[in-house]
């Protein structure tokens, strides 16, 4: 039927043409003066049927024509134009005339061709013209078109929301013509869940950071490389320590007591980032992401509103972070090098105190402790010893890696291997890790894709017992040698003596028996040792033309190893201490997917996705610990066992995904997405988790009304609402348990630890995200905006239960809290042609409040008195008591705001006064590039944040007797009368032991995170060395930091992880690893 | 198509295959630390295993040490030296308020020993007879009721009525674990009922290996035995003055000829360092293993001395004893005075030379049956010889000259001479009830129930009556409105 119709059309069509060429032009009549040879043209055009046809370069552009006849023939007034003019002209069949200059052939050549997209797609109605003139064709629903033009013509293929295309005519053929998209970043392929799409297609909130965004930073692990780089997304390094944890925060905090960290995914295998760690290590946790090597990785594409995330379901509310590394190319085999080494150094300092300063203030604070007993220095003493100078050193940074990629149309590799190798600036601390990768995709036939990804490696992490105070963790053992931490030691020791005695033995400190910190850090021993193995088989099969099916099966492997030992101290026999603890987790996803994929009628696009997959978990470690050791040589566990334990955990999801996207014209898209979870953590009653979401998007700029605007090159609406959820609840949280550790009789005795809950389940957040894209001025400015408001609710938290059930308390979904803010990318263009200088700015606004929590009781957390506080229509915040200005001139005590008036000290003198939480954060970056040199600035910063200086507080504040203090302390109260706000130094010069206002920082910072300085090779040489691309490059990562914070470093969060604890206590300084300054130089050559 | 369309299929069963075959297992997790409850409770040793985690908790520092600390501090037998917070408000009656800690966690303790005895025997009822030994399934659920008994006993002592809760909670959330409290007599007759079963269903003693062969571990004195559920029978005939009744109880356990007195060393009963410990004497006791990984004591005898002690012996338990130091080897056994400062370390467990950490305590020993006798026939009837010989059985053996102080030459027999009425007899009972058993947590329970309290209030210092109930603690009011306040709280 429909063919009969197109044949009547086409006849009907054929028929008018013959009639139209039988018909006889009239007479033209002009009259114009010293006007442009094309408007004449334009003027017969108008009159008559006839079509000019012409390349632009050979109309003269200044020489003007005139032009007066009345009723004429075409070819008397052609005669006339002219007249003493090198043009000649042809008139061919179809009412074209051919202009040509002099010599130049005016014959007609028949040209056909297609026009598709990227990909292969044929593209419909793209107009096909010769440059200059109004003569053409468009093409017709497979993309086809045929023309007639003259040889050496040019011809321009344009299309609303492409760029335009030109190319000259060289005799007759087929020019088959692939249009690329107007906004080239729009075309850039994005990674989302179980897929890719073209980024103008995405209708969420998608940052993307591709691998030349990141290649001058010196970081030892991925997590590391996100920050400042994408909007929406925190990160903080919460210590320097080598591989230390990195904490990831997209969009905001969604849960108290659960995880707050996004879930990653490495080229489609969800890996588990648990933190293990150890209670000898402080807070600081080993990173998990630290045994991926970063130079693997090709982009990383972040997932942040529920239309992307929710396809992950019960695990997407903290984001999706989707990892991709490199993969071979057909072609020549491309070996590339690349090697950085440098040197990492921490010259920030406290101002400490000298040895002579010390003494004064040590014979003082004796006088006033004990009077009776002699001063400690009856002579001021001639050693000063810095010992923020003895713990750090110059570190060490050494990164190589080697990549072997490429392939042929059958099978490409990409086998990739990497050396990393960091001394840290705290004596003692390493880092190393040797990881191997080999990515191989083959195509088996046409229709069937088969490939792996294999990820191997291995981390030796050396490690401090550090965060903390210097307190005697160890002194009831006898061994207040090697007790306390590091760093806090070192801050605090006592200045006027040396590390070591003239016999070579470290020197002790007698006044307070504290340890000797150089003799903590080297001595004692804490080495983790890590094997990870992540890989994914898959295999893609094309059953129909439209239908593909993929199976993916992945594993994630880890094994840890952490042995500490602890010498004993020469003085008390016995008191070493060892520990070997072990750590494994096993995972792997199976997952089956079918993808429809089909374009109806030219405009109408439908990619259908549906599938199963199932992923499981388990969890394993061991624990033993021996004291009374006597040997410093064997540092195994051998001693009197005081602990030994094992765990064994696992959980395990079965989910169903499915997902839509359908767009009509490539301007109008909907996307729709779901994903049922059951989960093993979910209560029987709450076994299926359902996450749907839904998005639309516009690219208006393509409308009629901004197709030409001159400013606006592209500009997309979209908008999303969604569900979410945070399974990181617990593995068995919700059943009714028995254990089995209450003895009686010398029997093991079972006991209920809980209730069953069959309505545990999952935290849920619902996201509405609106945004938009936008291309200016040529595409010279990108411009993305996206608001955000995010409600989580059913957040776990402990529910009271009445006594006379037997249990105090059960976690159950009852809290709610919501985030919302605004994530910003600009990226500029701002100088283009030989010199070069490129801007990307992103900012992110993000405010959270809780809105509920169990009947409506705050909740503190935190160091020292409980300092954070979770309160209903509050932020997270800190809560603390205030001090006045002065301290107490008759005491010379920190006097403490009496808030309430009631005369004393009390919970009700708290108050809240600031969060931990930015107010504002983000990144800039300027690429400056000239000739072969090219220059990248990047800053990075926090704003608002407040910051608990603990570290500070151990030094000022707490005390612990004979400490050593910072040069505040030349200000100290000393009697009374003296008007001061520096109290006394002594453990009692708190009067109350509270955390106060005293030691609360402004944490702002911004930070030049990286400053890189590259010259690529010019091709002569590359020539003469034989190599493809040679690029060496300076870069200084932390080089400066521009802040109010008198600590080591504002970029610090000790307390990590997840539970209720490290998620509320946020923003402490504890005697923290500060992050280096490094200074690497690198070579990347390619062959 | 054809072709396509078998593709499909296989390809949907290949996914619906995956899924149906991995689903249970993936989904349905049962914790491995630990054993979910459903899976419990289906073997005799796990009734065996689950009767061991509800002595612990009864016996532990949750229960049992708390009631044997607060009903001393709250009598006038140990005395705190210095402001011990919440603690110490025990002692001041008139400051104790309903949101003190430590009577909130008293009462967060014994619901939680409850409802782990009442989920055994709610679950042991179902296990099939035929999986136990001998007659342990009866012997089990008898051993969990003295248990409940035991504890709700010592609940309405402290607390009055309180909720008579004999079910595990279904489920968390559910409205039915909104309790109200149950007037004292409602408890009362729930513990008889659970005694009497107790009493019929408990043996004797332990003693025999066949009864327990798979426990490498039998010891009769640390758990509920047949002379127990008298021995707790017994004191509360006592409090309901049914003194006939009482008197007959303790000839019960008198004639099962289980325990004697005679030839026990009193230092022996209390310190494992004296060479003691479950000895003829006892009739339960706590069983405290120092051993990693063992139950053990560590908190409970926490005012007993422990180098500078914030709890010490009163002036009037000191006074009790007769003048002039070396003569009651009681005495010495349980106090000691120091000066600089003017201290009287309780020490019956912990002497004050030798610290040792973890020792049993007793819950039931046979002078106090005895004792109770005796304070049960003066009241049927005076004179009675039979009281005379008792009180003489005990000061005989309040005499050791071989105690660790040497001069213990002992104190003298007593005749009725030395009480001429009833009521000097039952004065002397109370006495010689008070220097035999000071410090093992009888002392404020006898107080309550003699002269209906005025006792209690004339030696303690406590002025108002209402605060000889401890307050129904607010914490649990908060959460649950059907529990009321006792009065003057």
């Amino acid at each position: 039927m429909l063919i009969m119709k197109l044949t009547s059309i086409l006849l009907l069509s054929c028929l008018l043409q013959a009639y139209s060429k039988g018909y006889s032009q009239p007479g033209i009549t002009l009259n114009l003066k010293n006007v442009e040879l094309r408007q004449v043209f334009t003027a017969i055009e108008k009159q008559t049927d006839y079509k000019f046809v012409f390349n632009d370069d050979v109309l003269p552009g200044n020489k003007k024509f005139s032009i007066n006849v009345k009723d004429e023939p075409i070819q008397v007034l052609l005669q006339e134009l002219f007249k003493g003019t090198p043009f000649r002209y042809k008139f061919f069949d179809d009412n074209s005339i051919a202009i040509g200059s002099a010599g130049s052939n005016l014959q007609q050549v028949p040209i056909t061709g297609k026009v598709t997209v990227a990909g292969g797609t044929p593209l419909a109605g793209v107009t096909v013209k010769v440059k200059g003139s109004k003569f053409g064709t468009s093409t017709d629903a497979d993309g086809n078109f045929s023309i007639n033009v003259p040889d050496g013509a040019t011809l321009v293929f344009s299309y609303v929301g492409y760029l335009v295309i030109e190319r000259i005519v060289k005799g007759n053929g087929a020019i088959n013509i692939t249009l690329e998209q107007k906004n080239q970043e729009m075309n850039q392929v994005v990674v989302v869940g179980y897929g890719t799409q073209r980024k103008r297609e995405i209708t969420g909130a998608v940052s993307t950071i591709k691998v030349n965004d990141i290649k001058d930073l010196q970081v030892t692990s991925i997590d590391q490389a996100l920050q400042g780089k994408a909007a929406g997304v925190q990160v903080i390094n919460n210590t320097g320590a080598p591989g230390s944890f990195v904490q990831i925060r997209i969009r905001g905090t969604n849960s108290i007591s659960g995880s707050n960290e996004p879930l990653y995914i490495v080229d489609g295998v969800p890996i588990n980032n648990t933190l293990t760690g150890s209670y000898q290590a402080g807070n600081d946790q080993i990173n998990g992401m630290a045994g991926l090597n970063p130079s693997d990785i090709e982009s990383i594409d972040i997932l942040k509103d529920a239309s992307t995330a929710s396809i992950y379901g019960a695990r997407a509310a903290n984001g999706v972070v989707l990892i991709t590394t490199k993969r071979g190319k057909p072609g020549r085999s491309v070996v590339s090098f690349n090697l950085n080494s440098g040197v990492q150094e921490q010259n920030r300092r406290y101002d400490l105190l000298n040895g002579q300063q010390y003494a004064i203030m040590s014979n003082e604070l004796r006088a006033r402790l004990a009077p009776n007993q002699p001063p400690f220095f009856s002579q001021l003493p001639d050693v000063n010893t810095n010992w923020q100078n003895e713990i750090f050193q110059q570190g060490l940074f050494n990164n190589a890696n080697i990549a072997l990629t490429g392939g042929s149309d059958k099978v490409t590799y990409a086998v990739t291997g990497g050396l990393f190798d960091q001394k840290g600036t705290i004596i003692n601390s390493k880092f190393r890790r040797y990881s191997l990768r080999s990515n191989i995709d083959i195509n088996v036939n046409s229709k069937i894709k088969v490939g792996t990804n294999l990820f191997f490696s291995r981390t030796v992490n050396n490690r401090l017992r550090n965060d903390g105070g210097p307190n005697f963790q160890d002194a009831f053992n006898g061994n207040n040698v090697f007790g306390p931490n590091v760093l806090s030691s070192a801050l605090v020791y006592n200045p006027t003596i040396k590390v070591f005695n003239p016999d070579g033995t470290y020197a002790q400190d007698s006044i307070t028996s504290n340890s000797n910190p150089v003799a903590l850090a080297t001595e004692a021993n804490l080495v983790s040792r890590n094997i990870r193995v992540i890989g994914n088989f898959f295999g893609d099969w094309q059953i129909l033309k439209d239908l593909k099916f993929r199976t993916n099966f992945g594993i994630d492997i880890r094994n840890e190893n952490e042995d500490f030992f602890f010498p004993p101290n020469p003085a008390a026999l016995g008191s070493g201490r060892a520990s070997s603890r072990a750590f494994n987790e096993n995972l792997y996803v199976f997952e089956n997917t079918l993808n429809y994929k089909k374009m109806f009628a030219a405009k109408h696009q439908l990619d259908v996705l549906a599938g199963i997959t199932v992923q499981e978990s388990v969890r394993r470690s061991n624990l033993s610990t021996a004291s009374g050791l006597t040997n410093a040589q064997v540092q195994t566990v051998y001693g009197p066992l005081t602990n030994g334990s094992s765990g064994i955990s696992a959980n395990g999801i079965l989910s169903y995904i499915s997902r839509a996207q359908y767009n009509f014209d490539q301007k109008y898209f909907l996307t729709a997405a779901a994903r049922v979870d059951a989960s093993s953590r979910f209560g029987a009653d709450k076994k299926y988790a359902f996450f749907p979401s839904a998005s639309a998007g516009w690219i208006v700029s393509d409308e009629k009304f901004l197709s030409n605007s001159k400013s606006i090159s592209f500009l997309k609406i979209r908008g999303s609402y969604g569900l979410t959820g945070n399974q990181e609840i617990g593995d068995f949280s919700f059943l009714g348990r028995i254990n089995l550790n209450s003895p009686y009789l010398g029997a093991s005795g079972a006991q209920a630890s809980n209730i069953e809950d069959n309505n545990y389940g999952w935290e849920t957040t619902t996201q509405a995200n609106i945004g938009f894209d936008m291309a200016l001025f040529n595409s010279r400015a990108t411009l993305s905006v996206d608001y955000y408001s995010k409600k989580t609710k059913n957040l776990i938290l402990e529910i009271p239960l009445p006594a006379t059930t037997g249990f105090g308390s059960r976690p159950g979904n009852v809290g709610d809290l919501q985030n919302t803010g605004i994530d910003v990318l600009l990226n500029t263009e701002n100088i283009k042609g030989k010199f070069r200088w490129n801007t990307s700015f992103n900012i992110s606004f993000n405010r959270n409040k809780i809105l509920k929590l169990v009947n409506g009781q705050d909740i503190f957390q935190g160091s020292f008195g409980y300092s954070n506080i979770a309160r209903e229509g509050k932020e997270l915040s800190f809560f603390l008591y205030q001090v006045e200005d002065k301290v107490d001139p008759a005491t010379g005590k920190m006097v403490i705001k009496d808030i309430d008036k009631s005369g004393s000290i009390n919970d009700k003198d708290r108050s809240i006064v600031g969060s931990p939480l930015p107010k504002h954060f983000g990144g800039i970056t300027n690429t400056f590039a000239y000739a072969n040199f090219d220059l990248n600035i990047f800053f990075q910063w926090s704003y608002g944040n407040k910051i608990y200086n603990q570290t500070r507080e151990f030094i000022e504040g707490y005390g612990g007797g004979y400490y050593n203090s910072t040069t505040n302390a030349l200000g100290r109260w000393k009697k009374a009368g003296d008007v001061t706000d520096v109290p006394f130094v002594g453990p009692d010069n708190n009067a109350t032991g509270y955390a106060s206002s005293r030691f609360l920082e402004d944490g702002s910072y911004l930070r030049m995170k990286n400053i890189s300085l590259g010259y690529n090779l010019t091709p002569a040489t590359l020539k003469r060395i034989g190599a493809t691309s040679v690029r060496i490059a300076v870069s200084a990562q932390n080089l400066f930091t521009i802040t109010n914070y008198t600590g080591y470093d504002p970029e610090v969060n000790a307390f990590t992880g997840t539970g209720q604890f490290n998620n509320i206590a946020q923003g402490f300084d504890n005697g923290s690893y500060p992050q280096a300054k490094t200074i690497v130089v690198s070579l990347n050559i390619n062959f | 198509m054809k072709q396509h369309i078998f593709k499909i299929i296989t390809c949907s069963f290949l996914l619906l295959g995956i899924a149906v075959s991995s689903c249970r297992k993936v989904i349905e997790k049962d914790t491995v630390e630990e054993v979910g409850t459903g899976n419990f409770y289906k073997t005799s040793i796990d009734a065996e295993t689950g009767l061991f985690g509800c002595y612990n908790k009864m016996m532990s520092w949750d229960f049992y040490g708390k009631v044997l600390f607060y009903s001393d501090i709250s009598s006038d037998d140990i005395q705190a030296y210095n402001d011990g917070g919440d603690l110490f408000r025990l002692e001041k009656r008139s400051e104790l308020i309903p949101t003190n800690g430590e009577i909130s966690s008293l009462w967060g303790g014994s619901y939680n020993a409850l409802a782990n005895i009442n989920l055994l025997l709610e679950k042991v009822a179902l296990i099939p007879d035929e999986k136990f030994l001998l007659a342990r399934k009866k012997e089990i659920l008898g051993e969990a009721r003295f248990l409940r008994a035991f504890i709700y006993w010592h609940m309405v002592q402290f607390y009055g009525d309180v909720p008579l809760v004999v079910s595990f909670p279904k489920s968390a959330n559910s409205t039915e674990n909104l309790v109200a409290r149950n007037t004292v007599a409602e408890v009362v007759t729930q513990i008889k009922a659970d005694l009497t079963a107790a009493e019929s269903d408990l043996p004797l003693n332990f003693n025999d290996p066949l009864r327990i062969p798979d426990l490498n571990l039998i010891n009769s004195k640390g758990r509920a035995t047949k002379g127990a559920a008298k021995a707790l029978q017994m004191r509360i005939l006592l409090w309901e003055k049914n003194w006939t009744a009482a008197a007959a109880k303790a000839q019960e356990i008198i004639a099962g000829n289980q325990y004697k007195i005679d030839g026990v060393k009193f230092v022996a009963v209390f310190r494992s360092n004296d060479g003691g410990q479950n000895t003829q004497e006892s009739i339960m006791e706590c069983q405290s293993v120092e051993q990693p990984g063992q139950f053990d004591n560590t908190g409970v005898l926490k005012f007993f001395y422990t180098g500078a002690p914030v709890y010490g012996a009163t002036e009037s338990a000191f006074a009790n004893y007769a003048p002039g130091s070396g003569v009651d080897v009681r005495k010495e056994q349980s106090m000691f005075k120091a000066s600089n400062p003017t201290r009287i370390y309780a020490q019956k467990y912990k002497n004050f030379y030798s610290n040792q950490p973890n020792d049993n305590y007793i819950l039931f020993r046979y002078a106090e049956v005895l004792l109770n006798r005796a304070e049960a026939l003066n009241e049927v009837g005076y004179p009675n010889n039979e009281v005379v010989d008792i009180l003489n059985s005990i000061r005989a053996r309040a005499t050791d000259p071989t105690f660790r102080f040497g001069a213990c030459i002992g104190i003298p027999n007593i005749s009725l001479a030395d009480a001429p009425t009833q009521a000097a007899m039952r004065q002397l009972i109370r006495n010689e009830k008070r220097r035999e058993m000071t410090q093992e947590g009888l002392r404020w329970f006898d107080l309550l129930r003699w002269d209906n309290g005025a006792d209690a209030l004339s030696a303690t210092g406590i002025t108002d009556a209402k605060k000889l109930l401890f307050p129904i603690p607010q914490f649990d009011r908060d959460r649950n409105p059907k529990l009321t306040q006792n009065p003057g709280y």
